[in-house]
């Protein structure tokens, strides 16, 4: 017999089929959201440690424009100083050069000798030096003799000086 | 309460409005044979005007019955059935010269607008006639049902006829063996009185009832609260 029903209601069949659709929707999000966790999560984590390794080398590299700043000032120093120091070591290691004679003249002057004057010329040169005895003169010339720069080492003139009673000795070398 | 979680009940409730009695049956099948069973049945008396004419004028008591007994029985979110019985419910056993008539066929059409009313076939009568059941009531209160089971957050899922829910005890009764024409020769045996055609040893063929329960005198109130849980075939 066909059945009296004066309201439209939600049969009960519908009832439970809202309530079947509830749960199996409630436990496939679960699932799902389990599902995309497992796959996120690991990510995530790795994305918070990479950003907190981030964090602090950018804490680190703050002073790298100061640094980069003074690496360059003291690049361009160098250049500077390397510039210069070739140039002296050009200037050095020029034949003409007349350090070496000088530096001979120096070191063959010991002990009260005093270099008075030196007069370089193309091939020969004049050297005054003030000695306290004949002597010191004689070893001063023995010595530039035996230097390989200096060749017919001559003394042109010794006379003492009154003033100093140093002994001034003029010697003439071909270099 | 259906969302967010909907929360439902495999328990049947019949709730049935007579016009001077409230009541309350709560039917479920028994899993070892499969017979239904009163698990609680309760009868409120409205002496005091609570239900005139089927209208509800005291819809207070009325819902403090209805909740009793689902709170007593822990029974929430079971489904309910209305049964309506009284002035309010016009109903009317008609002949027709055919077995499928029209709306307009019917005289009780002409009211259609406020009330609400439907026919039912029933038998073959005498002459090549048939008889319908027909029955009317009015949509004002239809609504103040509907208002009263929200009320008292009742799962209401049918609301019918005191007649309707006889029928389907008596359909019940039978099962496979039902023949409208034996429900022909019954209401005529019966003088179309409906409430004759369960007879109370029917009734103890049908459902288990407690001994609590006088059944002579209760055997309306039981055989509509059955056929509305047959009608229903809650599992």
């Amino acid at each position: 017999m066909k059945q009296i029903n004066f309201i439209t209601t939600l049969s009960p069949h519908k009832q439970y089929a809202i309530r079947r659709w509830f749960w199996i929707t409630f436990f496939l999000s679960m699932i799902a959201i389990l599902a995309s966790a497992y796959f996120i999560v690991p990510e995530l984590l790795m994305y918070i440690t990479l950003k907190k390794e981030i964090t602090v080398l950018r804490e680190q590299t703050k002073p790298y424009g100061e640094h980069s700043k003074q690496k360059d000032t003291l690049k361009t120093a160098y250049e500077q100083s390397r510039a210069q120091s070739s140039k002296v070591d050009q200037y050095v290691n020029t034949p003409k050069n007349p350090h070496a004679y000088i530096a001979t003249i120096v070191q063959a002057c010991g002990d009260g000798v005093t270099l008075e004057s030196i007069n370089l010329h193309k091939k020969s040169c004049d050297i005054t030096v003030l000695s306290p005895t004949a002597e010191h003169s004689t070893v001063f010339i023995k010595r530039l003799s035996a230097s390989e720069l200096f060749t017919a080492v001559k003394l042109v003139s010794l006379q003492q000086d009154i003033q100093t009673k140093q002994m001034r000795c003029v010697i003439k070398s071909s270099i | 309460m259906m969302w967010p979680i909907p929360a439902l009940e495999h328990k049947f409730v019949s709730v049935l409005f007579f016009p001077d009695a409230l009541v309350c049956c709560w039917i479920d099948k028994n899993a070892r044979d499969k017979i239904p069973m009163i698990r609680a049945y309760k009868r409120y008396s409205l002496d005091n005007f609570e239900l005139l004419n089927g209208m509800i004028f005291n819809p207070t008591i009325i819902k403090k019955y209805i909740n009793t007994f689902l709170h007593e029985y822990n029974l929430h979110d079971a489904f309910v059935v209305f049964s309506l019985h009284g002035p309010a419910v016009t109903e009317q056993f008609i002949a027709m010269p055919t077995a499928t008539p029209h709306y307009t066929d019917f005289t009780i059409a002409k009211n259609a607008r406020s009330t609400k009313w439907e026919y039912r076939y029933l038998y073959p009568y005498e002459n090549g006639q048939f008889m319908f059941y027909v029955y009317s009531v009015p949509r004002s209160v239809i609504l103040q049902y509907q208002l009263l089971a929200i009320g008292a957050h009742c799962n209401v899922i049918k609301m019918t006829t005191h007649t309707a829910c006889i029928l389907s005890a008596y359909e019940y009764m039978f099962g496979s063996a039902f023949r409208r024409s034996q429900l022909a020769v019954d209401m005529m045996r019966a003088h179309h009185k409906i409430d004759a055609l369960i007879s109370h040893d029917a009734l103890h063929r049908m459902m288990k009832i407690g001994t609590d329960i006088n059944i002579k005198q209760e055997r309306s109130y039981l055989a509509a609260a059955v056929g509305a849980w047959y009608s229903e075939r809650i599992k």
